[in-house]
């Protein structure tokens, strides 16, 4: 890793320390600041859609609009966020165009208002507008990603689980584009359950859940600081993940075979990653999980309930769309907790790096987590898991009522979540 | 290493004491971070090492080291040396106090 501190110094002169490996705070920042955004919009739409949900109305065009909220505004912006602070840590480089970096933030966050918006009020010329920036977004932070590992010194899983995730990232907005320009036209619901459905998974097991894989095989052994766990479950994941989401973005024409295929490596993948997980915490040395890695633990689980879900919801498709409905809030609720027990460990670090990291040995430093109140942490993963599992049960069984009281709940979690990433981007050194 | 030099030593290990490892909330002495300090004509040559490799909390640690050994009476240069063999792990952290 590149640094600026020098290796030797002369007393008494006061050293000076520049912490050149890490990417400016603001880069990272402004990505997590409109991605908590989002999520609280997120969490609203969801109390506002709640009727729609417990009637399985999966198609209307709001009910699309929240998801792509959550999955779009929340998830993908967090991990654009994520991955400037992380890739340092994980390859030993910076982003390789910071500038770069700023195009693809400003494009994804105006192109989810632009696609948000234009698929709430059914405004096709701005859904475009939103699909086109969105695309913009992740080919520009996709050549980004892909130029920075080029220059990776060393091939680490997280490096392939990264390098696989940008393919899918560039192939994701092909689906949504397929899917945007069908909305209005003469398509059957069946195929356009598929394209959904192919569409979604291309995302979240190609994009999304390789990138878990590989930043969760960094990051949980340094949260957790496990020691001797073995790591090819996380391989074996990568290896199946990026397999299976090949099989997902496959033309339907392949059929049954393609599907099966898809199914058994995308389940082999996460069955795998679980695993892995599982490992990692059980070879902690830690004793006390905090909140920020609990809520990641439960997100995990989560995950796995999904994948109990999925055959269940998938094979029965648009016969049972409440059931479908439901499947979808577990699989995106759960990797968005898993995303929101990360904040608790990644916004306190970036804040304690470049405000109390120069300090230390020069005067009393806190802790990380003495950044936050583990008490209010407690309290937001509380006010989100409630609020997550409730609206699908509430989903499930056709609830209005269930699914707004707890869509409320997880709006609290989300504000109150916002409320102390806030609280902690303000803390200061004392004077 | 003279008598003053081992008078320095004493302080340099008291001022590691103070640079901790903010994740775990330990100091890098007691974490067992630090393999060798030795000082030599005022020059301190800390040897250390951090719980995995790419932690983020290198350049922290290593300006805590400057910044805290720099600080000791005696020393007139400071030395740190990040090493990754011997490989640490957990059994080396004082006392059992994780």
């Amino acid at each position: 890793m590149a640094t600026a501190i020098p290796q030797t110094i002369a007393a008494p002169r006061s050293p000076s320390t520049d912490f050149a490996g890490a990417p400016p705070a603001w880069l990272p920042g402004m990505h997590f600041a409109a991605a908590l955004a989002y999520f609280a919009c997120g969490a609203a739409g969801l109390v506002l859609v709640a009727p729609d949900l417990a009637r399985g109305a999966f198609f209307v065009p709001r009910v699309a609009a929240v998801v792509h909220l959550f999955v779009l505004g929340w998830l993908v912006l967090s991990i654009f966020g994520a991955l400037c602070q992380f890739l340092p840590v994980a390859i030993g480089r910076q982003v390789r165009w910071q500038a770069l970096a700023q195009v693809s933030f400003a494009a994804q966050t105006a192109g989810v208002a632009a696609f948000v918006g234009g698929l709430a009020t059914s405004h096709r010329s701005v859904l475009y507008l939103g699909a086109g920036l969105l695309t913009l977004a992740f080919v520009s932070f996709g050549a980004n990603l892909v130029a920075t590992l080029a220059g990776a010194k060393e091939r680490s899983l997280t490096f392939w689980a990264l390098a696989g995730s940008s393919l899918f990232l560039l192939a994701t907005p092909a689906f949504g584009f397929a899917l945007a320009m069908n909305l209005h036209g003469d398509v059957q619901l069946a195929s356009r359950f598929a394209t959904v459905a192919a569409h979604a998974h291309v995302a979240l097991v190609g994009f999304v859940m390789l990138v878990v894989v590989g930043v969760a095989h960094r990051l949980l052994p340094m949260f957790l600081l496990s020691h001797g766990a073995s790591e090819r479950p996380a391989w074996i994941s990568v290896a199946l993940l990026f397999a299976g989401a090949l099989a997902i973005a496959m033309p339907a024409s392949f059929g049954i075979p393609r599907i099966a295929a898809a199914a058994a490596l995308t389940a082999g993948g996460l069955v795998a990653f679980f695993v892995q997980a599982a490992l990692f915490f059980r070879h902690r040395k830690r004793r006390t999980i905090d909140p920020g890695m609990r809520l990641a633990a439960i997100g995990i689980a989560g995950i796995a309930c999904a994948l109990v879900l999925a055959p269940f919801a998938l094979s029965a498709g648009v016969s049972n769309p409440r059931l479908l409905a439901a499947y979808f809030v577990v699989l995106v609720g759960a990797i968005g907790v898993f995303v929101a027990g990360h904040y608790f460990k990644i916004v306190p670090f970036i804040v304690w790096y470049h405000r109390f990291g120069p300090l230390v040995g020069k005067q009393k430093v806190p802790k990380v987590a003495e950044l936050y109140s583990e008490s209010a942490a407690k309290v937001v993963g509380a006010l989100l898991v409630f609020g997550w599992i409730g609206v699908a049960a509430g989903t499930f069984t056709g609830s209005a009522l269930v699914v707004r009281a707890f869509a409320g709940s997880f709006l609290a979690g989300a504000l109150v979540e916002g409320f102390l990433m806030t609280k902690i981007a303000r803390r200061r050194a004392d004077a | 290493m003279n008598e003053t030099d081992l008078h320095t030593l004493s302080g340099v290990f008291e001022a590691l004491s103070t640079v901790i490892d903010p994740e775990i909330g330990l100091d890098i002495v007691t974490l067992g971070l630090v393999y060798e300090a030795k000082v030599e004509d005022g020059v301190a040559d800390v040897t250390f090492t951090l719980t995995t490799p790419g932690c983020p909390m290198e350049e922290a640690i290593r300006g805590g080291i400057l910044n805290a050994v720099g600080a000791v009476d005696g020393v007139r240069e400071v030395r740190p040396n990040l090493v990754w063999e011997p490989r640490w792990h957990p059994g080396m952290v004082e006392g059992g106090r994780l």
